[in-house]
């Protein structure tokens, strides 16, 4: 029988070749076209300018994790990706991909009862996913501390863990409620892209998941809550620098 | 299992091969994982957009070239004659030479096809197997054409030992008498048939 | 104390009778019993006293799980419930049921490894369960109710990500052919009428913590890519159904449907399965599709998708939506289920008008299943399907109802196959209304006795597949020789070990069979042909002691033995190798308790050696070769007298049975005469007090 570690190389030998394939198949003949890598690493945010208080734009994401839901099979193993692989805990609860509380009934949950979706419901399963919001980025936005960065090379809106002070603004801000809370630190946390490589795509065992260019989905899914436009005053003013009042 | 190299933000709807002969390469292993042979010719008409008797000497000997580096660089891409001698190109990374052979046998004698398929299940696993199974890919035979294959068999002595049981639900298994005798057949089909489905 | 990873560290108690609430530390108390069934087993040597019976205050129910529910390992849903067994017959035995859904994570996400429910409630109550929270209300509102209409309601309550484990109208009634269940479909049979016995309708759960996992994240992800690789189709089927262009095999009686032109039909817009190439992991939830799988090929065109456990790529469950269904029956469109369940209403009826491979079957299938999982009834394995189609046809029900009562069923309906008849029976078992509803709700044992029936002859009717004290067999000679017959004689109700068919159904070429047999058992003889029986050797003999142990390990762990063990797989780079280490070394990355696989096998063999002791204990005898390990006279029976291991018959020699016992006792160091484990084979596993104990009783041998 294979040992502990004579196993892990059997999984390189496994998977290997296919694996290999595949990425071999890329980088051999998919000849990328038009978009050249734009180095991002000295990119700032908030530069200050004019001393009108800091500039509130972001750069735009790079990348984006849809979902198909008539293939979601309500496993949960991107949940379960996600934290366990990120955070070393299974804990759906902090996931950044949900689809736990969309399973059972559907986003509308019981109000919509045996009517609406879910696994009671006519039987699809919705992911919800960080549009990783182009600006205004309304989590970046409602963090008092600036605690909602820009990380290159994805440019997804990443909560920086020393600078949040876990006081929740950002979860009131987010429309679609993609702001976790993890209990175990207090501190917020959000959808990351993995740096590239979502763990959340990689663990779905029905390809209902991708890993995309950048679009604006923000006007195509619409929201779970109200929107609350929580904005410290200190950004609010930096808004008139672009935004002039008449 | 999908890996992410690069930024998705630096892949393009638009792709272009590196050369030709990587773009056979990719043409060839989605056939393959499609359960799909090529023929040369076939190739050449979907990447050129011609038919290899049209398209003019220089395009064509690009293409013999192309195919021939292929071939040499790239280990998983494998040729093959069928029946009547024409080439065939398939990846043995994503197509095994099982298949592979039923593929070709297809394009021979399909009364062969049927007949060697029912040996070699009467002889390796062994069983009997569903006529119904002659119907799905890679085989494709309609029903009518299943029966007819059947009744030209009984006819000719090299078939000799394909025989057929029949289970309590009616339906149709053909096994080797060379392999199974009929008793064993029989008791096979019926498990396979209505006895697993009793005990889930 | 050290701190675990995997195990939530926590087991709830909860007395209906004083409502006292305790806690106790699983670590402390249970972490030698690994979780699932050995928490189930330990409770019931400890704190349940011989004599007790089902329905008494002092038996207990023990929802438990392991230290892999609700994580990342694949196949991790199914809580392990122990109980006395009310359908265990003559004398009630101890007996565990398993249900998948999400019940078993968010049970660990609220921070518990296992609820122990004891004593009674004084009138109907549900328990509440909110991470900490732990609450006894109230089921005034519910109590009457269907499982369905209990879910929504108490969701409503606890929200909607909550897991409800409810009894229906059967529970209720105290109709030992009872469930409980949960997330829809997921149901444990026998457990529901114990449930009823003590007021307890529902617990519902919502738990919003985490399990951490003590390994380096790096090496669990690799592990469990690792373990994804190895993953077949349902039931651990390493081959697909029909040829593929990946495959070098293939086994047209494989779970493992997916091939080009199959689809999920009623998907809106349509899924084709394509050929699932077994290393990309992405496509691991279209390998099977169990509703096509026993329905037939019409069954694709309705299936919406596949469903299951939380953290399970498999997807037993599937989703189907039959219009038509709903039009004639005024049942929901969709519904989902697997195996049992889903075969639940088409197994009473012999024919159908359009064939059993028709739409007829198909819309039973789902008046069936909704039914019966809203009024929780259970199937006891599709003995309750058989019993009631023999008792029909040989004229024995209309015997022994009085003519009224025959004449208010419409038999016509029956023979015809008319799925509406099952509004006719189901709800009077649920309800106990007339004696053929009663008597159906008993259990096969008890119906026999009160219909003054010889069970013996039941023991002589090779298609009913009774095994013995009240229960079919669960996979055995019919496609696993000896070794199935061996497993079978193991338990209290059927065996629910799948370790042993999993590998010999998994459709590999005899030959590769083999090969693996030899590297797992010793030798290649472990394993014979369907229906191509060799005389018992001692390979066989390991075989069942490794099935045995394996399916404790995996009710322990909370690994789903449905779909394990991991020995084979579909990859022709491995030589469709396994790897039997994958256990522990789940168990090792999460927990962070380094375990061998020897050492775990050991643990293993602890949690099944109790169950042992606690039925020899009960049943108060050591005679336990003659009294519990018995086989049916069918086994021995060829309807057309051929030789034993002539090629095509499945029946045994009552000789070599008793050989293949002795080498079965041998491996598992029990004595040979009374097959009674030995004072030094408790001591080897860590149960001395447990020998002392027996020894003190008289049941040592």
């Amino acid at each position: 029988m294979d040992t502990q570690k004579d196993g892990y190389e059997t999984t390189e030998k496994g998977l290997g070749s296919l694996l290999e394939a595949r990425f071999m198949s890329r980088r051999d003949f998919l000849k990328l076209s038009g978009i050249s890598v734009i180095a991002l690493t000295a990119l700032n945010p908030f530069i200050a300018r004019g001393g009108a208080g800091p500039l509130i734009i972001m750069e735009q994401a790079k990348g984006l994790v849809i979902s198909e839901p008539t293939r979601c099979v309500g496993c949960r193993r991107c949940e379960l990706a996600c934290t366990e692989y990120n955070d070393g805990k299974a804990k759906p609860s902090i996931a950044r991909i949900k689809v736990g509380r969309n399973m059972n009934f559907g986003p509308k949950g019981l109000y919509a009862s045996q009517n609406g979706q879910g696994n009671w419901g006519n039987g699809l399963i919705i992911q919800d996913l960080c549009k990783q919001c182009p600006h205004p980025v309304p989590c970046a936005d409602a963090c008092p501390n600036d605690a909602i960065v820009v990380s290159p090379p994805t440019n997804a809106r990443v909560v920086d863990k020393e600078k949040c002070i876990g006081c929740k603004m950002c979860q009131k801000a987010c429309p679609w409620e993609m702001m976790v809370f993890d209990s175990d630190n207090n501190k917020a946390t959000k959808c990351f892209l993995c740096k590239g490589s979502p763990k959340c795509v990689e663990a779905c065992p029905a390809g209902a998941l991708s890993y995309v260019n950048w679009v604006d989905l923000t006007r195509e899914v619409p929201p779970r809550i109200a929107q609350v436009v929580v904005t410290s005053p200190e950004k609010g003013s930096s808004c008139n620098t672009c935004h002039k009042k008449r | 299992m999908i890996k992410y190299d690069e930024n998705p933000a630096n892949l393009s709807e638009t792709r272009q091969y590196e050369d030709l002969s990587m773009a056979i390469v990719y043409k060839i292993r989605e056939g393959s994982k499609a359960g799909r042979l090529y023929q040369k010719d076939e190739i050449y008409l979907e990447l050129m957009g011609e038919d290899i008797q049209e398209g003019d000497d220089e395009r064509r000997k690009a293409f013999e070239e192309a195919l021939k580096r292929a071939i040499e660089e790239h280990s998983d891409i494998k040729e093959v004659p069928g029946a009547g001698g024409a080439l065939f190109y398939y990846s043995e990374e994503y197509m095994g030479e099982p298949y592979v052979r039923l593929l070709l046998q297809k394009q021979g004698d399909p009364l062969l096809l049927i007949a060697e398929t029912v040996r070699d299940n009467s002889a390796s696993y062994p069983r009997p197997i569903p006529l119904n199974m002659f119907k799905n890919p890679p085989f494709d035979f309609s029903e009518e054409e299943i029966i007819e294959c059947l009744r030209q068999m009984e006819t000719k002595d090299l078939f000799r030992d394909i025989a057929r049981t029949v289970t309590s639900a009616g339906t149709v298994f053909l096994y080797s008498t060379s392999h199974l005798t009929p008793d064993y057949a029989s008791m096979l089909a019926e498990w396979f048939d209505v006895g697993q489905f009793e005990n889930p | 104390m050290k701190k675990y990873g995997g195990w939530a560290g926590k087991v709830l108690r909860v007395n209906l009778s004083d409502r006292k609430i305790s806690i106790e530390d699983t670590i402390e108390k249970y972490r030698d019993f690994l979780g699932g069934t050995g928490i189930g087993y330990k409770v019931f040597w400890d704190e349940v006293l011989p004599g007790t019976k089902p329905f008494d205050p002092e038996n207990k129910i023990v929802f438990a799980v392991g230290p892999l529910a609700g994580t990342g390992a694949p196949c991790n849903g199914r809580t392990a419930i122990t109980t006395l067994w009310p359908t265990c017959w003559p004398k009630a035995l101890i007996g565990t049921g398993h249900m998948g859904g999400n019940f078993a994570a968010e049970l660990k996400y609220a921070g518990y490894d296992a609820i122990i429910i004891e004593g009674k409630a004084n009138k109907p109550v549900w328990i509440s369960i909110v991470d900490e929270k732990v609450t006894i209300n109230d089921a005034g509102h519910i109590w009457g109710q269907g499982i369905r209409r209990t879910t929504i309601e108490l969701s409503r309550i606890l929200g909607s990500e909550a897991s409800v484990a409810a009894i229906g109208q059967a529970g209720e009634n105290l109709v030992p052919m009872s469930v409980v269940m949960n997330s829809y479909s997921h149901s444990a049979g026998g457990v529901g009428a114990v449930m009823g016995s003590k007021n307890l309708k529902a617990i519902a759960v919502r738990g919003t913590g985490g399990i951490s996992i003590a390994g380096n994240r790096e090496e669990w992800e690799r592990l469990i890519k690792y373990h994804l690789s190895l993953l077949g189709a349902n039931n651990q089927h390493v081959v697909p159904n029909s040829p593929q262009p990946w495959a070098e095999f293939y086994d047209p009686a494989s779970r493992w449907l997916a091939s080009k032109g199959r689809a999920w039909g009623a998907s809106s817009p349509v899924i084709e399965t394509g050929p699932c190439d077994p290393r990309d992991l992405n496509r691991i939830a279209y390998r099977t599709n169990n509703a096509a799988f026993y329905l037939g090929e019409i069954a694709w065109k309705y299936t919406v998708r596949g469903s299951g456990c939380t953290g399970c790529p498999i997807r037993c469950h599937t989703m189907i939506k039959i219009p038509s269904a709903a039009a004639k029956y005024g049942i929901p469109e969709i519904g989902m289920n697997t195996c049992g369940g889903l075969n639940f209403g088409r197994s009473f009826f012999r024919n159908f008008p359009d064939g059993m491979r028709g739409l007829t079957n198909v819309e039973a299938c789902m008046v069936g299943m909704h039914m019966a999982d809203d009024y929780g009834i259970w199937c006891n394995y599709g003995q309750l399907q058989r019993d009631f189609q023999k008792l029909y046809y040989e004229g024995i029900i209309k015997n022994k109802l009085g003519e009224k009562e025959f004449k208010s069923y419409s038999w016509d309906k029956y023979e015809k196959g008319d799925p509406s008849f099952l509004f006719e029976l189901l709800p009077r078992i649920a309800f106990k209304e007339g004696e053929l509803g009663t008597a159906l709700g008993l259990g096969t044992g008890a119906h026999l006795e009160r219909w003054g029936l010889s069970e013996s002859e039941w023991k002589k009717d090779p298609k009913l597949n009774y095994w013995k004290m009240g229960h079919p067999k669960h996979h055995s000679n019919e496609e696993v020789g000896q070794c199935g017959v061996i497993i079978n004689t193991q338990y209290n109700r059927d065996a629910q070990c799948h370790s042993h068919t999993n590998f010999v159904r998994n459709g590999l070429p005899l030959e590769v069979q083999k090969r693996l047999a030899e590297e797992i058992w010793g030798t290649p003889d472990a394993v014979d042909g369907v229906g191509a029986y060799t005389p018992m050797n001692v390979g066989k003999a390991r075989m069942a002691k490794w099935s045995l142990l394996r399916k404790e390990l995996h009710d322990s762990l909370s690994l789903c033995n449905w779909m394990g063990p991991w020995v084979a797989s579909p990859l022709k780079n491995r030589n469709y190798r396994g790897d039997d280490t994958i256990e522990s070394m789940l168990y090792t990355l999460a927990t962070g308790d380094r375990k061998s696989r020897e050492e775990l096998d050991l643990i293993a063999e602890r949690i099944f050696l109790l169950h042992r002791a606690i039925t020899i204990r009960d049943m108060n005898t050591k005679e336990m070769r003659k009294e519990h390990d018995t086989i049916p006279d069918w086994v021995f029976y060829d309807p057309q007298k051929r030789p034993v291991y002539t090629k095509g018959t499945i029946h045994l020699d009552p000789k070599d049975m008793e050989l293949a016992m002795d080498m079965f006792y041998q491996e598992m160091g029990w004595d040979r005469t009374t097959g009674a484990p030995t004072y030094e084979t408790y001591r080897k596993v860590g149960l001395e007090e447990v020998a002392k104990e027996l020894k003190k009783r008289g049941l040592l041998p």
